[in-house]
């Protein structure tokens, strides 16, 4: 009995002690310096150079230590939004391009301009800082930005006649130039050529959502909404032809698999089994192609009645307005992002640099980057909306509409429209 | 007596309440407290505490709303398609199991294995043997038909009258082990005596099976009728890790999925932060799941005092 009642006081105590003991709130290290808490979706090698960069603020800056904590880039978004509904979030984080302006029309990011951002903005790649500015106020920093471009499996190239049969395995620099068509027309052209449905061999192979489908659209100078956000621009008639373009190749020319559809082969898995020849595709799959012995090049998207173009992709980081120290936050991301860190991080790590000064200095000895350089020079500007999640619930199943033949272009694009004004833009 | 019951009593209180506690937090608060969140409207920021009440504005919302209703019909589809069919696969596998087979033992354990995996697993795996041009389907077909076939070039998943009609094939199979068990259970409990005293009467086998083993097998298809229906309505894994809620079809000029069941939809509103409209909508399939389960006792229970009478 007497050992019975000690256990459960010792239960009790323990749990008291766990109780009063807890303390959620630590604020500095054991050695005095305060703790800057970062969120960060940087991979293995990715996080070894952040932890690099880390070390060379905090020599400058003896006051703060940087906690770098990594959360899964798939469920970022829910794991931050429930984090600052309980008033738990970091002091900043790294977040994908259309989160920015979500976190900004929720007041939940800390307006950069306040912090002195209008002296170096200009450092920064257009493209990539675009997504940052919500109504002419920027709320984060470019930390990676990609875009993509066409790949092609060079064997399928060789077979069909379009590229010599003597041609190396390696890509050689501007053999894109030669190679690839750089219209769409020409684009259909070749398709048909490297199409072959007895072996179940397709030209080209697309997903259908509203991002990937930007490149289609940009080629045809179409927007989706106007600069200022408030009205839908995506029933222009570019728009309309753009997705009249992108129909025609699964419907009427048959160089399309049908990737887009639901259960389909995904246009990456199809172009490593060699039964695509041609995907877009981003950088960060270059070393999966790689490993996977690929022999493929990489070439710039066809151009439409605006050129040839691209979307853009990557990722911000973000100051949170709960942080109690917003300018050390800026102070470490603005040294993260500067050119000298930037050349460092982009050739140890073969991504493309976001700012502008360090654009000169990176140079890849992989030559799929350079096109990928070259490409992110022609990207247009992403949407920028309070719920990008959204606006393609609305957008991608008007245009699955049409490539499956249920509505016309015209159609269902006027149908997206109204339905992205009113419960998206107006709400 | 009285002080050594009440004694009982705390010491059992003790002990529940650690379950209490997580009952409590994790399924009765939410449960209330998403009543609470159906009366107001989307958060402007991050904070749950300054929400604006809209009072009935979510209920009425869905009234109007096309998408929901679709879902809701799409639901009674999968449930009209798969509860009968679940049944059915699940009692032509018992009834198999139930006679003297070699390799019982492994069929049994084999049929119920796939009910033990997850369901997202199931549903990519289905995914992949449905996948035109590469799948296994489409592989078969081709060989059997020549490349020019359904399944090769579209797809189960890739077309809007198949698609439902697939995910309810991939579900039914991974689901029947369980009834299966259920319906072996049930079959072995029926006395052998009752089946003797058919045969003297001169009674056929399908006599037999439809005036005996299905009378006497009532309970467990009203009880695998009433838990179809609550998996129906609550259907959203299946449909997340197979289709995400497509291919869409155009219907009276309204571009909806044809695979978007209820539980989907409410997945989207919610994880598009209207937090609100997402409450009102799990409150509205509450009342239909409580209404059906309701409705289905009413005939069970009648349906046994007309037995009773004969």
């Amino acid at each position: 009995m007497k050992e019975r009642n000690l256990i459960i006081i010792a239960v009790i105590a323990y749990l008291a002690l766990v109780f009063v003991g807890w303390d959620d709130s630590i604020a500095t290290s054991p050695d005095g310096r305060t703790i800057l808490t970062f969120w960060h979706t940087y991979n293995d090698q990715e996080e070894v150079i952040l932890r690099e960069i880390i070390k060379k603020w905090e020599t400058g800056n003896p006051k703060f230590t940087i906690r770098p904590v990594r959360i899964p880039f798939d469920g970022h978004k829910p794991k931050l939004r429930t984090a600052l509904t309980v008033g738990q979030g970091p002091d900043m984080a790294r977040v994908d391009w259309s989160f920015v302006c979500e976190l900004a029309r929720k007041n939940a990011v800390v307006d950069l301009g306040t912090l002195g951002f209008e002296t170096i903005r200009a450092q920064y790649l257009p493209a990539a800082i675009g997504s940052c500015n919500v109504g002419g106020k920027f709320y984060g920093l470019p930390d990676q930005s990609n875009c993509v471009a066409m790949f092609y499996n060079r064997q399928m190239f060789r077979d069909a006649g379009l590229l010599p049969a003597t041609a190396g395995d390696s890509a050689e620099a501007g053999e894109f130039e030669n190679v690839l068509p750089k219209t769409w027309e020409e684009f259909i052209e070749f398709g048909k050529k490297l199409t072959d449905e007895s072996k179940g061999q397709y030209a080209f192979a697309m997903l259908n959502t509203l991002w990937w489908n930007l490149t289609f659209l940009n080629t045809y100078g179409a927007r989706i909404v106007s600069e200022d956000g408030t009205k839908c621009l995506i029933d222009s008639d570019a728009a309309v032809g753009a997705v009249e373009m992108m129909a025609s190749l699964f419907a009427k020319h048959k160089i399309e698999a049908g990737a887009w559809r639901p259960g389909a082969i995904t246009p990456e898995q199809g172009f490593v089994n060699g039964k695509y020849a041609m995907i877009m595709m981003g950088p960060w799959n270059l070393a999966k192609f790689k490993n996977a012995k690929m022999d493929f090049g990489v070439g710039l998207i066809p151009a439409g009645p605006a050129g040839t173009s691209t979307n853009v992709g990557g990722t911000d980081v973000v100051i949170f307005k709960g942080s109690k120290y917003a300018e050390a936050c800026y102070s470490f991301l603005t040294f993260f992002t500067n050119a000298e860190n930037q050349v460092r991080w982009c050739t140890a790590l073969n991504q493309l640099p976001i700012n502008l000064g360090a654009y000169d200095l990176v140079k890849f000895e992989d030559q799929h980057l350079m096109t990928f350089m070259e490409q992110m020079k022609h990207a247009g500007p992403n949407p920028v909306v309070k719920d990008f999640g959204l606006l393609e619930d609305l957008v991608n199943p008007e245009i699955e509409a049409v490539l499956s033949g249920q509505k016309n272009a015209k159609e269902a694009l006027g149908s997206a429209a109204k339905k992205v004004q009113e419960r998206l833009l107006d709400s | 007596m009285a002080i050594r019951t009440s004694q009982d009593t705390a010491v059992a209180a003790g002990f529940l309440s650690p379950f209490m506690l997580l009952f409590g937090t994790f399924l009765i608060f939410p449960i209330f407290y998403s009543f609470y969140l159906s009366f107001f409207g989307s958060p402007t920021d991050y904070s749950l505490s300054n929400l604006e009440f809209v009072g009935l504005a979510n209920y009425k919302r869905i009234i109007g709303d096309f998408q929901f209703w679709w879902s809701l019909g799409v639901t009674a589809l999968y449930g009209v398609i798969s509860i009968p069919l679940g049944i059915c696969a699940s009692l032509a596998l018992a009834l198999l199991l139930d006679n003297k087979l070699f390799g019982k033992s492994f069929f049994r354990s084999a049929f119920f294995l796939p009910n033990v995996l997850d369901m997202l697993v199931v549903g990519v795996i289905w995914t992949l043997i449905y996948a035109p041009k590469f799948g296994a389907l489409a592989q078969i077909t081709t060989w059997l038909m020549g490349e020019n076939n359904f399944f090769n070039t579209t797809g189960l998943l890739g077309s809007p009258y198949t698609a439902l009609l697939a995910v309810v094939i991939a579900m039914v199979l991974k689901g029947a082990g369980f009834g299966m068990v259920l319906f072996l259970a049930a079959l072995q409990n029926i006395p052998e005596a009752v089946y003797e005293a058919a045969d003297i009467d001169g009674a056929s086998e399908w006599q037999k099976f439809t005036k005996i083993t299905v009378p006497l097998l009532r309970p467990i298809i009203i009880f695998m009728v009433i838990t179809g229906v609550i998996g129906s309505l609550n259907a959203f894994t299946e449909i997340y890790a197979m289709t995400s809620g497509g291919p869409q079809v155009v219907m009276g000029g309204e571009t909806v999925g044809s695979t978007s069941v209820a539980g989907y939809y409410l997945f989207k509103q919610f994880d598009s932060g209207n937090y609100g409209y997402a409450a009102a909508i799990s409150y509205m399939l509450l009342i239909i799941t409580l209404g059906i389960t309701w409705l289905q006792q009413r005939i069970a229970s009648r349906n046994d005092a007309m037995e009773a009478k004969k």
